[in-house]
């Protein structure tokens, strides 16, 4: 594959890679380096010859194998740390200082409630706008796990903001 | 889009009934200013998602990506694996087989012409029938003396045991 080509067929999926890297990142640095790691690999994959059906959902698979892997050897480096910020830490970059709205960072705080892969097929789905299909093969589950996901997801979100309004702030 | 229209994809979109399509179609309603008390709650979610659908990379981003490719195309010959070993491994194959049979090609015939050589035998076939007749004797005369020796030595060997 050529530059002209690859310019025009894989790297416009930059910004959705960007921000689901940066959805299990945290540091917009840390997704950005996945984002360029993943164009890297599939540039010399497509070198090689090899033929790709799907190409939006074999970059998203390689970005989230990869800011995993990160995270993995980071959390290793910091001998048994947890190196995944915790919800106050990720408060901190520079995105989240910039939004100091309270509302939006209650959305925030009700999606560190979910699970990892309710989060994931929340963010493919809500903010990239993908298939079921597409979710079920960037995440490698079924499709009605994503189906399964998504409703407890938006619900446990529903839930989050319903408390939130009749409380002030939802019970924990 | 009027309330109830809005409230009947709220609930398809709980639900997880809704279609991309009419996901768009709700995010659009539900980040208008004046919505109904009912729908409020709800409005953060849909501000948060499209905010976050405007969170980009930087323009320089592009060129930052083809200047550390080719920093690691030059830092690193690509290691031989995948599709190129076995191209490779073929390719010095086929060479050895072209060295080998090249060698062949130009040692045989050298091998050949000397063996051809070393046996042409007539050069020393006898001319007449004396000279025949004293090789022959010459040859006879050998074997005779070769036997004698054998025997005596034999005899020396028997008397040595029975000395002892």
């Amino acid at each position: 594959m050529k530059r002209t080509e690859f310019k025009k067929h894989i790297l416009p999926f930059r910004d959705k890679l960007f921000r689901f890297a940066k959805s299990l990142m945290a540091d917009p640095s840390d997704a950005e380096d996945v984002v360029q790691e993943v164009f890297i690999k599939v540039w010399r994959q497509l070198q090689d010859g090899r033929q790709i059906d799907h190409p939006e959902a074999w970059c998203m698979r390689l970005t989230r194998n990869l800011a995993i892997d990160k995270l993995r050897s980071r959390r290793r480096r910091q001998n048994g740390l947890d190196g995944q910020p915790e919800p106050e830490d990720a408060g901190a970059s520079p995105h989240l200082l910039a939004e100091n709205n309270d509302t939006m960072h209650s959305v925030r705080q009700a999606l560190q409630t979910l699970s990892e892969k309710q989060r994931l097929v929340f963010q493919l789905r809500d903010i990239e706008g993908m298939s079921y299909n597409d979710i079920s093969k960037t995440l490698s589950i079924p499709l009605n796990q994503v189906k399964v996901d998504l409703h407890r997801a938006r619900n446990q979100i529903r839930q989050y903001l319903l408390k939130k309004e009749s409380y002030g702030l939802p019970r924990n | 889009m009027d309330y109830r229209e809005t409230k009947q994809l709220l609930d398809k979109y709980f639900k997880g009934y809704s279609t991309l399509e009419e996901e768009k179609r709700l995010r659009r309603a539900m980040q208008q200013p004046d919505l109904p008390a009912e729908l409020q709650p709800y409005q953060p979610l849909f501000r948060f998602t499209g905010n976050l659908k405007r969170e980009n990379l930087d323009e320089g981003f592009e060129q930052r990506f083809w200047r550390k490719l080719e920093q690691q195309t030059k830092r690193s010959t690509p290691p031989l694996t995948g599709k190129h070993r076995p191209i490779y491994t073929l390719l010095t194959r086929v060479a050895a087989v072209v060295l080998l049979a090249l060698a062949i090609w130009f040692l045989y015939p050298e091998m050949q012409k000397e063996s051809s050589q070393s046996t042409d035998w007539s050069q020393y076939e006898p001319k007449t029938p004396e000279e025949a007749f004293r090789i022959t004797r010459a040859a006879l005369l050998r074997v005779s003396r070769e036997l004698n020796e054998g025997a005596q030595k034999a005899a020396e060997g028997v008397e040595r045991v029975n000395g002892e």
